[in-house]
């Protein structure tokens, strides 16, 4: 008896200790409606680095464990999902410097994001996240790179376990769509992008 | 404060079920057959192809696919299928019964072919994500293909609502 304790607590140790689990952030891009905004008939791109794109972080998850994600490269489709919710046309941009493209293209303003993520759990036995944050600080530049416009928004998500277990990037997901839906009301409220 | 004693529960059976258990019967006649290319999407379809990760978790576990109420393919660890849907919003669900685990909102991309990975692992994951074409061909010439024989089947619910209220 005494070993098979030995032995199921060995497994549950090797199995559950310590680790990083993948999720995912990319929110589902149906829940980031346009909301009936009237499209600003300009070409606009965005800009993500390479690095940026490539970039993976690490955040807390429950019972001792963490999860990671790649921020920019699975926020890239939100981004580009609200740019094209509230601009006629969205193009990535291959670089800031690259200003033959941008002219080539009528690019009017090129977004910036910077993303920042924090998770948090209640749970001890359960490695998804229950708390998540994600905060996009995103500049606007025109086409010869000065900044006309910036803004900073948060969005937080929440999820219990009965919610999780169908998604075990929910609350990650729902914090992804909050600060995505929170950035379209900025940038459409913003008059300098008119 | 969240209950944790359920949470518990709930803890041990998913990873009992996920480590332990094998699958419990061949109900939609799922087989290995040689792969051919579908027909290009028309201009009012989308193709939707779905591969399951190589990987031991789970690996006794069939992953049934759902396209928002029917059940569309069944993977096992390597192997991919495809199915032709009209164009439309489609939740793809993968389900380790006795529920859905992951899924992936397909919207409306008419003659567009799409491609899903699902991941199932412990660290790797448990999700499906949108793929680039060249990493689907690749994995295409790694991966055997499935299909099932009993086609049409429904599910227990339209996880197209279910997720919907999910994100609510």
């Amino acid at each position: 008896m005494y070993s098979i304790a030995r032995i199921a607590v060995f497994a549950v140790v090797l199995v559950g200790g310590g680790c990083a689990h993948q999720i995912n952030i990319t929110p589902p891009l149906n829940t980031l409606d346009a909301g009936g905004v009237a499209k600003i008939d300009k070409v606009v791109g965005y800009y993500i680095s390479s690095a940026d794109r490539s970039k993976e972080v690490e955040s807390p998850g429950g019972g001792g464990d963490k999860v990671k994600y790649l921020p920019y490269r699975e926020s890239e489709p939100a981004l580009k999902h609200v740019l094209s919710n509230l601009f006629s046309k969205v193009v990535e941009i291959p670089s800031l410097d690259d200003k033959g493209f941008i002219s080539s293209n009528n690019v009017a303003y090129v977004f910036v994001p910077v993303i920042a993520t924090d998770s948090a759990s209640d749970s001890a036995f359960t490695w998804p996240p229950t708390r998540f944050t994600v905060t996009v600080d995103c500049r606007a530049v025109d086409p010869a790179g000065a900044t006309v416009w910036q803004t900073k928004v948060t969005g937080q998500g929440n999820a219990e376990f009965s919610e999780f277990r169908h998604d075990m990037s929910l609350s990650a997901r729902r914090a992804s769509r909050n600060a995505f839906l929170r950035l379209q009301q900025e940038i459409s409220a913003a008059k300098e992008l008119r | 404060m969240l209950n944790r004693r359920p949470m518990r529960a709930w803890g041990t059976i998913i990873a009992l079920a996920a480590l332990l258990a094998g699958c419990g019967g061949d109900t939609y006649l799922v087989k290995e057959v040689p792969y051919a290319a579908p027909r290009p999407p028309g201009p009012q379809d989308t193709v939707i192809y779905v591969f399951r990760e190589q990987g031991d978790f789970a690996a006794a576990r069939k992953l049934a696919i759902i396209d928002n109420d029917t059940i569309v393919a069944v993977l096992t660890p390597g192997t991919f299928s495809h199915f032709t849907v009209p164009s439309g919003e489609h939740e793809i669900v993968g389900y380790f019964s006795p529920s859905p685990v992951m899924h992936y909102r397909v919207t409306p991309a008419s003659g567009k072919t799409v491609y899903l990975l699902c991941r199932v692992g412990y660290t790797s994951g448990m999700f499906m994500e949108v793929m680039q074409e060249a990493q689907a061909k690749t994995l295409m010439s790694q991966f055997k293909y499935t299909e099932i024989g009993v086609k049409g089947g429904k599910a227990n619910m339209n996880y197209k609502d279910y997720y919907d209220r999910l994100y609510k």
